[in-house]
């Protein structure tokens, strides 16, 4: 049977509200590298320039631009110290890019003592706790040589990009607890790192300093400054953003709350209704309750707030729920999660949790939590009150001796784009070297290069499935456009009108590797991808065996930020880099983008490498 | 059912009137299908998954297989000679969802979602080395677009049928987003693509036969039952979907769907609702062939296949020319079955130039869902098998398996051909002509199903035909059934013949009944037999099956024990209100489905005699219910709900039986059903299941009562 429930106007009003503010958060402090007053006084190796360059090819070296915004360190014989940042940290949570030149390496430790390692490991097929993202062994001089190090994690994969790339890390630390009298009762962990959109470690107990801490000479505290290595190696930093939280949590105090039965859907005045069941709690949970349907719930308790100021609340269930906070309605959700940023008084405040369900169908699940400026999230609830459905076993496709060949469906979506694009007749390629590509066959075009394990087939064949399968790994977006263009009237065009293309086959060699053949304005195409001699990059060869009519190019890649880097490299976005021979333009696309392009003429191959 | 008494009285009569068997009184067990047709499994190694989604043999005899996983393997040894094993290669992989596989010019070409491709081995290594896109066809990305085949016509086209997709608002209603979806496609060897014919919603099931092309539908939003249908250039086989490109230039379709809409009314939800069409009990239903007179186009299924009861999501179909090697039914049609795991025969017959004909049940306990079959070099069968989002009577999620026939030939129908006033069976073998004289030894029933935007459709029009009488042939192989009112043309007759034995041992036919689509009526003379008094009312009763689920008051209270109860006792078997009695109830129970015919909680435990509140919310896209049963019993009622017949959708596949304790009715997808009742008395493992045909071997549980 079928329940329907009448919602007062107000209700849906707030119910508008409460989908929107899920966009709200705490904002990271930026360290400002203008100059290097936030760190402590060092030696000259540190400085703040306003750009940087890697050569690509050329070991340890970075050129610079005068100007601000980068943090870079250039050791020499003489000057090669670390820095220190002048605030020290306890629990904190950090979010950098980082380049590295070829073979370098620096590193970050945690109030200076805890090190996460920075190294050039393009590449690597099995990283260690040495490589990029690392968190480096441990140090115990009084084993025997050779036994000393212990501990170390290496990261989950090898997300590190190539060499001169700005890499984005994201680091999530916890400081080691201590009790009154000062003994460690908790140790340090890594929460999470991720480096370049791809999780490498989580939950990593840190049971001590790793090797050559430069603060505590092995003893751990509740405070330490931030360290960067500078005696390894040129390293350069920019949106270096921190954030420390060093403040009391919110508290929850007396708890209590009343169960309703009976038309639930028709009361309006909490305040006077008939409970069916009342009593205390220490924290929120659905289970309160004791029934599955059919029941409302009213929580009422005082938040002990340490200090006036912004609090973000995030309320989570399957059902109806509201909060009122010092008697305001403030959040108001159905069947999902709200946030909402919500100024609260120092002292006790009262708040009042309404959860209400209907709809038998659904599964009971009620959360309430909130985050301050200075503190992580706090649950308001029992762990057991927001538990979903257990997880379903995943399905990978890992690549064996030969290349696997897998056709998908691919989400595509690069920030740029509002809505995300399905394609269709994406053939996904995936190489023994672990370089994968996926070839959308109805347009040509090569869609994103990725480096790791190949790919997730879960969505796809896991029951019914929905087609999609995803990339696993260190991935590049490269373009869901077409990249033959046909000049008309001066025009580059944006899409294939019907007709201009038609995909033909592909055939594959004793490894398995694909060879495409289709056609484009009439002509035919013959186009490959395969891993370059190092395995590191890839390498597209294309060429058509017709005569094109009047201009034709092919585009190597689209973007807001293009340019020439030197005689044989293009930089996209700061994401990758191109390396061709041929004579490329830059030119500008009917939406303004810039293009790189190159012009096909017949029977001349046309070879470019992704570098990422 | 005929009174059971009479049937043995006859039969007995029978025998003593037979030379030579006086005393005779066959009490052994009947044959069952596995001894004239043996199930073979061919063993599949651990690391491969044979979700298979086209079979084909050969010429050097090896079996090639696509799989849903995108793979193709050629299987060599497939028959296993002298104990030896299969051997399996894996020529191409990489493809999305292959449906089809055919062996063409030493090629294989196959269906995938959005291409028909080509593979091909160019050097001899035994490997595919080059995928070639003969035709690629838009699709949106939506799950559903599944596309099948190919099949190839006379001339070596490439036939492909092509699923539709689902709203998002009106979730049920199928849809075609990008061109050609829900529609018959005809593409030549070189990729020139010819849209054939539309009206297809989930179109899994194609063969070729006579040179012509058929397809089998799912049931589902306006297909009442699967059926099979002969698709010509320019059909619209019913579902309306497709008919957004019917205006296009290249299709051959001239109906639009504005029109289709003026005379069957698609129910659409009123903007920024979603509001799924229901099944209205009272209205006039309007049959499929209605409509079709109003447009000549509409293409009516040449064999309905009824839906629950000969199949729920019907697969490949494949014509028996083995001459012989498979046994009696040469030039006859099997079709398979996905969600029951099993086969049927079909034999058709062209009356006034449209196909018609019988569907009987064939072969069933396959080990999964039934999608692709083909002819070995042997005149077996190989019956490729998945069952991945849908969940199967067979309960493995993938299967290959070989038919053989044993060489015995089974007592059965062999055909049933229309006649001017009735119907003619053929059987395989003589029949004992004195039960198969006798009209009361068969059933006949006539009825047809609607033709709206719900989900499937009841069975409607029914209607009990009385028998004037059967004429048997000397040679005891023929036995005409006359019947006393005039032939219902467009309708579906069961012909139900249980009374009848074999001349031969006695024994019953291997299978009871078949469902035969009159289109219609062919020429020829009448028999011209007397009249037969019909029964009084008294006796008329036990013909008739009950209409409704009736709750019987008087006979279903619980069987209680001395012990005084002081809740008051459940009127019935249903209850949905809570009992006025009760202050309060004991147990909230809420049960839900999985995916793959599952509860989502398969043990439960309760006190002896509490007070249950029990809601079934059904969250699957199909039907379902739940009937609360005595320890050990799941099974014999789910077998019992399958031979309810046409009157068990009626009945919400619940059979009257003292081992149903509780149950719902049939729970629509998406929707939910409290029922009120009390946990046994006596402690014990009591069970839930449910009954819809296909389901209870799987989708079942445990409800521990303790005291």
């Amino acid at each position: 049977m079928k329940q329907k429930v009448y919602l007062s106007r107000s209700l849906f009003c707030l119910l508008l509200l409460g989908t929107v503010g899920l966009g709200a958060q705490f904002q990271m402090t930026e360290l400002p590298l203008t100059d290097l007053s936030a760190f402590q006084a060092s030696q000259s190796n540190w400085q703040t320039v306003g750009a940087v360059e890697a050569p690509f090819g050329k070991e340890k070296t970075l050129e610079t631009r005068k100007g601000s915004g980068i943090l870079v360190n250039l050791p020499d014989a003489r000057n090669k110290a670390q820095i220190f940042t002048r605030f020290e940290h306890g629990d904190i949570d950090l979010d950098l890019e980082v380049m590295m030149p070829r073979g370098s390496n620096s590193g970050i430790y945690l109030q200076g003592r805890y090190e996460i390692q920075l190294l050039d490991s393009w590449g690597k097929q099995r990283p260690t706790f040495g490589d990029m993202g690392g968190i480096y062994q441990r140090w115990d001089p009084t084993q025997p040589e050779g036994e000393r190090g212990y501990e170390g994690t290496a990261p989950l994969v090898n997300a590190a990009k190539a060499p001169g790339l700005w890499q984005r890390l994201r680091i999530s630390f916890q400081a080691p607890r201590f009790d009154a009298q000062g003994q460690k009762v908790e140790n340090a962990r890594i929460i999470f790192v991720e480096l370049n959109g791809v999780m490498i470690h989580q939950n990593v107990e840190l049971t001590g300093p790793t090797r050559g801490p430069y603060v505590g000479g092995g003893e751990e505290a509740a405070l330490g400054p931030l360290v960067i290595q500078g005696d390894h190696g040129p390293v350069a930093f920019r949106n270096f953003k921190y954030r420390s939280f060093d403040g009391e949590p919110v508290v929850l105090t007396d708890l209590n709350y009343k169960v309703y039965r009976e038309n639930i859907s028709t009361i309006e005045d909490w305040e006077n209704a008939q409970a069916d069941k009342t009593g205390t709690e220490q924290l929120i949970t659905w289970n309160a309750a004791q029934a599955d349907n059919d029941f409302a719930l009213v929580f009422d308790g005082y938040l002990e707030v340490p200090e006036a100021g912004d609090y973000l609340f995030s309320l989570a269930c399957q059902g109806n729920a509201r909060l009122w906070i010092e008697g305001e309605p403030q959040l108001n959700v159905y069947s999902n999660t709200t946030r909402d940023m919500v100024s609260l008084p120092k002292g006790q405040v009262p708040i009042r949790l309404l959860y209400y369900k209907t709809e038998v169908w659904r599964q009971a699940q009620l959360g309430l939590s909130v985050e301050g400026r200075d503190f992580r999230p706090v649950d308001l609830h029992y762990k057991s009150s927001a538990l979903a459905n257990n997880p379903t076993d995943p399905i990978f496709e890992r690549v064996g001796g030969r290349a696997r060949l897998l056709r998908s469906f691919v989400d595509f979506k690069m920030p740029a784009m509002e809505q995300s694009k399905k394609i269709t007749n994406a053939l996904n390629v995936g190489d023994p070297t672990g370089l994968h590509y996926t070839f959308d066959l109805n347009q040509g075009s090569l869609v994103q290069v990725w480096r790791g394990d190949f790919l997730n087939m879960t969505p796809m064949w896991y029951n019914r499935g929905n087609g999609v399968s995803r990339a696993l790994g260190v991935r590049e977006l490269l373009t869901a456009d077409i990249q033959l263009l046909q000049k008309t009237n001066g025009r580059l065009p944006l899409t294939f009108a019907e007709g201009q293309y038609r995909f033909r086959s592909y055939k594959v060699d004793e490894n398995n590797r694909p060879t495409f053949f289709y056609e484009a304005y009439g002509l035919p195409f013959k186009d490959q991808m395969l891993p370059t001699d190092d395995g590191k990059s890839l390498l597209r060869r294309l060429s058509t065996t017709g005569k094109p009519k009047g201009d034709l190019f092919f585009c190597l890649a689209t973007g807001e930020n293009l340019s020439q880097v030197d005689k044989q490299h293009y930089r996209v976005a700061d994401r990758y880099l191109l390396r061709t021979d041929a004579s490329a333009k830059i030119e500008d696309m009917p939406d303004g983008r810039k293009a790189l392009l190159v012009p096909v003429k017949e029977g001349e191959v046309i070879e470019y490498t992704i570098v990422w | 059912m005929t009174n059971l008494y009479t049937c043995i009285i006859y039969t007995a009569l029978g025998f003593l009137l037979m030379p030579g068997l006086l005393t005779a009184q066959n009490t052994e067990t009947p044959p069952s299908e596995a001894d004239y047709y043996k199930i073979i499994t061919l063993p599949v190694p651990e690391d491969i998954l044979i979700e298979a989604g086209g079979v084909c043999t050969l010429p050097d005899g090896s079996l090639a297989v696509s799989t849903r996983r995108g793979d193709v393997y050629i299987i060599s040894n497939p028959y296993m000679e002298d104990g030896t094993q299969p051997r399996y290669r894996l020529f191409a992989s990489g493809l999305h969802e292959i449906l089809g596989l055919a062996y063409v010019d030493g090629d294989l070409v196959c269906a995938q979602r959005g291409e028909l491709t080509r593979l091909k081995d160019t050097n001899g290594d035994g490997y595919a080395d080059e995928y070639e896109a003969v035709y690629v066809w838009p699709i949106s990305g939506h799950y559903h677009e599944y596309s099948y085949g190919p099949k190839l016509d006379a001339e070596g086209n490439f036939i492909v049928t092509t699923n539709v997709a689902f709203g998002n608002r009106e979730w049920w209603r199928g849809e075609s987003r990008v061109p050609w979806r829900g529609w018959t496609l005809k593409i030549s060897p070189d990729g020139e693509m010819e849209p054939w014919a539309t009206g297809m919603r989930s179109p899994a099931g194609m063969g070729i036969i006579d040179g012509e092309f058929f397809y089998a539908d799912n049931q589902g939003d306006w297909i009442g039952s699967g059926g099979i249908v002969h698709v010509e250039k320019g059909d619209f086989t019913g579902h309306p979907a497709g008919l957004r490109w019917a205006d296009r230039p290249e299709s051959p379709v001239t109906l639009t769907d504005e029109a289709l809409y003026e005379v069957a009314d698609p129910r659409f939800s009123p903007p920024g609702e979603a509001i799924k069409p229901e099944n209205i009990e009272d209205e006039v239903p309007q049959p499929l062939y209605e409509v079709a007179e109003e447009f000549p186009e509409l293409k009516l299924p040449a064999v309905w296949l009824p839906h629950g009861i000969l199949g729920i999501s019907l697969a490949e179909m494949i014509v028996d020319d083995t001459e012989g090697a498979f046994g009696p039914f040469s030039g006859q049609v099997f079709i398979g079955d996905q969600g029951q795991s099993k086969l049927m025969r079909v034999d058709m017959e062209k009356v006034k130039g449209e196909y018609q004909g019988v569907v009987f049940p064939f072969r069933e306990n396959f080990q999964s869902g039934v999608l692709r079959i083909c002819w070995g070099k042997d005149g077996s069968m190989f019956l490729g098998q998945t069952n991945r989002g849908w969940g199967s009577l067979g309960n493995k999620n993938q299967g290959l398996q070989r038919l053989v026939w044993t060489g015995k030939v089974p007592f059965e129908m062999k055909t049933i051909k229309a006649q001017p006033d009735g119907f003619e069976i053929e059987f395989t073998q003589p029949v004992d002509k004195a039960t198969a004289s006798n009209p009361d030894n068969y059933e006949v029933t006539s009825f047809i199903y609607k033709y709206h935007p719900v989900y499937g459709s009841p069975v409607v029009n029914d209607r009990e035909e009385w028998i004037r009488g059967v004429k048997v042939s000397r040679d005891g192989r023929k036995a005409r059934i006359v019947l006393d009112e005039k032939m219902r043309e467009k309708y579906i007759y069961e012909i139900k013949a249980a009374g009848l034995r074999s001349y031969t041992d006695g024994h019953p036919l291997l299978h009871d009944f078949g469902y035969y689509t009159l289109n219609n009526t062919p020429e020829g003379t009448a028999l011209d037999l007397p009249a037969r008094a019909r029964p009084t009312a008294a006796t008329m009763h036990q013909h008739q099956g009950s209409s409704s689920v009736a709750e019987k008051p008087a006979k279903e209270k619980e069987a209680k024990p001395a012990a005084q109860r002081a809740q008051p006792p459940l009127p019935g078997k249903r209850i949905n209100e809570r009992p006025r009695g009760w202050d309060k109830v004991d147990v909230s129970i809420t049960l839900g489905t999985e995916p793959g015919l599952k509860y989502d909680r398969t043990d439960m435990l309760v006190k002896a005699g509490s007070r249950i509140k029990w809601t079934f919310v059904n969250r699957d896209d199909m039907l379902h219910n739940v009937v609360i049963v005595k320890p050990g019993t799941a099974t014999e009622v789910g077998n019992a709900a399958l031979e309810l017949g046409l009157k068990g959708e009626r009945m919400a596949y619940i059979p009257e039986s003292d081992q149903v304790l509780y149950h719902t009715g049939l729970v629509q997808p998406g929707t939910s059903e409290t029922i009120y009742l009390y946990a046994p008395e006596a402690p014990g493992t009591y069970q839930y299941v449910c009954t819809f045909p296909g389901h209870h071997l799987v989708m079942r549980g445990v409800l521990r009562v303790v005291k």
